[in-house]
């Protein structure tokens, strides 16, 4: 069995007297698109640079392809990074810039032309290959940091926000781009971001990291679906949180109390009668109904529509519940439903898929 | 006072300034340097080329010779120990920065002649080198130190080492640190961190210094007169004798415009090698 492309073991980090990093434990699989995604200051740019090679690690290892890196310098890894500010040298043109990590291994320069030309190419930016970075917009700069990161063929190509200092819709033609060229160039690509559409939208696996630790590591889809903890619950997407204890538990079900009524709930965690927990739902999975749609509202709650904000395919309802809880509901234009309309004011009934919510203990 | 009349004010100031301390007696140099001169009376109104034709001479074209190379020598000296000095104070933390800078500047504050002196005091036969280095038995002969071409060197490099310092220093502050990183994450050795990054990037700084030293160099007139004794004439004694000793104006005015002209050529050669250079940087 090969070992996995990188291996984080315990690592830790103390900057002053801050714990920048603690005991992070991370697998890195050949070929995988995995994005770290966190608020900002939670450590994640350190962890990018103890890969690089700029940070060494107080305790822990860094393994590559199953070889201890922690001590080995930058200029030695075969890991190359797409910097936050793209720091392309200024009086460098494009060409130069692209070769340089060429250059620095004293290859052929026929060989050197050839292998930049190619690089320019695939990033649409061979007509540009005499200008300085000055002369050129944020996107293009962007794409020629790419092209001489990658240049040296690197085993793990590692990209710092790189899509922060664009505008929005050049951002989203980035991300495609990106994702196209991670499989085009089959290189293993190690993401950080704060933004979590980012995250979801162009990687294989998602760690999410807070507070200097991580707090889950999976695909996109489950770290929305089944988030483990409560920062990734409320960090990815938004989330309805309801806090309760179990009244009763049995190996396959839990009932719990929300809002005054009582719920039967899959017993997915193996909950105990008297936990406290964490039920999460999220607002796509939330129905609300007239009430004169409704003959049987036994599992479902009473609210007022506080707040409507109409996006074009779908309708945001801040929903007041008795107790005073604002839940966050998105309800779907479809043809099943013409009269998706609603007033502030308006008393209605609120329900969720049951078995769509997630339980978690709570912290 | 209104805007327009704001900007009339301050901008008339300035011109005025330039204008009675550089532009005329810059003129008047150059127009003494066609005059004839004359024992009694300094210059007399007449015009002559006598000036510059005395000028092309090997005995003046030996001291300029040995002025550029001294002046040179000196400005790769300031260079040499600057640089390294200057990354380091960029690159310290805040605190110990601005500590480090004043250390620099604080000499300025005593006038560079008592500087000179005290170097004297130093290098002298009884100064305070050979008597450590005669007490501790490292020779038993004084070494001539002063009025040689080390306490020469010595002299200039320490007054204007802070001109090198300075620009370079600031060069390097505005520089950003991850394109350092960037190097290195694509392979780049330390040597070629310094040769491909840092010194292409630091390159105005770098010239700026130079010319700051280099001129100074070439005509500081005290230092080469205290410290190199009086078999060291260089450019700067040369033009100062002819001022104040030899009472020949106009052959020192056509030394000026000479090393005038000189320098403009080197600021020219420059700014062809650099076109997209901001003319005011060398400033």
């Amino acid at each position: 069995m090969t070992a996995p492309l990188v291996q984080l073991r315990s690592i830790c980090k103390t900057f002053g007297d801050h714990q920048t990093l603690r005991d992070i434990d991370l697998t890195v699989e050949n070929g995988e698109f995995l994005t770290l995604l966190g608020p900002s200051g939670c450590g994640k740019t350190t962890l990018l640079r103890i890969l690089a090679g700029f940070v060494t690690p107080d305790t822990g290892h860094v393994l590559l392809n199953g070889n201890e890196i922690t001590n080995l310098p930058p200029e030695k890894r075969p890991i190359n990074m797409v910097f936050q500010n793209y720091a392309l040298f200024p009086h460098m043109n494009v060409f130069d810039n692209v070769a340089f990590g060429l250059r620095c291994q004293n290859i052929d320069e026929n060989e050197v032309a050839k292998r930049v030309e190619d690089a320019l190419a695939m990033v649409r930016l061979s007509t540009f290959s005499h200008r300085k970075p000055i002369n050129l917009s944020g996107g293009q700069q962007q794409r020629v940091a790419i092209a001489r990161a990658v240049i040296n063929r690197p085993e793990l190509l590692l990209l710092d926000e790189p899509l922060s200092a664009l505008d929005y819709s050049l951002r989203k033609t980035m991300r495609l781009e990106l994702k196209h060229l991670q499989r085009e160039l089959g290189i293993t690509f190690l993401f950080i971001t704060h933004d979590q559409e980012e995250a979801l939208s162009m990687s294989d696996r998602i760690a999410i990291i807070n507070n200097g630790q991580i707090e889950q590591v999976d695909t996109a889809r489950k770290v929305y679906e089944e988030p483990k903890t409560l920062f990734t619950a409320q960090f990815i997407g938004e989330a309805n949180i309801f806090n309760t204890l179990v009244d009763e538990a049995s190996e396959r079900a839990i009932t719990v109390s929300i809002e005054n009524k009582l719920f039967t709930l899959q017993n997915t965690k193996n909950h105990r009668k008297g936990d406290l927990i964490s039920v999460i739902i999220r607002p796509e999975d939330i129905n609300v109904w007239d009430q004169g749609e409704i003959t049987d509202s036994t599992e479902m709650l009473p609210g007022v529509i506080e707040e409507v904000i109409y996006k074009g395919s779908t309708v945001d309802l801040m929903v007041q519940l008795p107790s005073g809880f604002r839940l966050a509901a998105t309800e779907f234009f479809n043809e099943d439903d013409p009269n998706l309309y609603y007033d502030v004011g308006e008393k209605v009934w609120v329900e969720w898929t049951l078995g769509w919510e997630v339980t978690i203990p709570h912290e | 006072m209104n805007d327009r009349q704001f900007r009339f004010f301050t901008l008339s100031i300035s011109w005025t300034w330039l204008t009675v301390f550089a532009l005329v007696p810059t003129l008047m140099v150059i127009i003494t340097s066609f005059l004839e001169t004359n024992t009694t009376q300094n210059i007399t109104a007449h015009f002559t080329l006598e000036n510059y034709a005395e000028l092309v001479d090997v005995a003046y074209l030996k001291i300029f010779l040995r002025s550029l190379l001294i002046a040179g020598s000196c400005t790769l000296l300031c260079l040499i120990v600057s640089y390294p000095f200057a990354y380091g104070i960029s690159h310290s933390s805040l605190r110990y920065r601005s500590i480090l800078l004043l250390l620099v500047i604080i000499p300025f504050w005593t006038s560079s002649l008592i500087r000179t002196y005290a170097i004297m005091t130093i290098l002298k036969t009884k100064g305070i080198i050979n008597t450590i280095l005669l007490s501790l038995g490292i020779i038993h002969q004084p070494l001539q130190l002063l009025y040689t071409n080390i306490a020469l060197f010595i002299g200039l490099t320490y007054t204007l080492l802070p001109f090198m310092l300075l620009p370079l220093y600031a060069n390097m502050e505005k520089m950003d640190l991850t394109l350092i990183d960037a190097a290195r994450d694509l392979g780049a050795s330390k040597l070629t961190v310094l040769r491909k990054i840092l010194i292409p990037i630091t390159m105005p700084g770098i010239l700026a210094g130079s010319m700051m030293v280099f001129l100074p160099a070439m005509t500081l007139f005290y230092i080469p007169n205290l410290l190199g004794g009086a078999k060291s004439m260089l450019l700067g004694n040369l033009i100062q004798e002819q001022f104040l000793s030899a009472n020949n104006w106009p052959l020192g005015a056509a030394s000026s415009v000479l090393l005038i002209i000189f320098m403009l050529l080197l600021a020219h050669w420059y700014w062809q090698r650099n076109p997209d250079s901001d003319r005011t940087e060398l400033l």
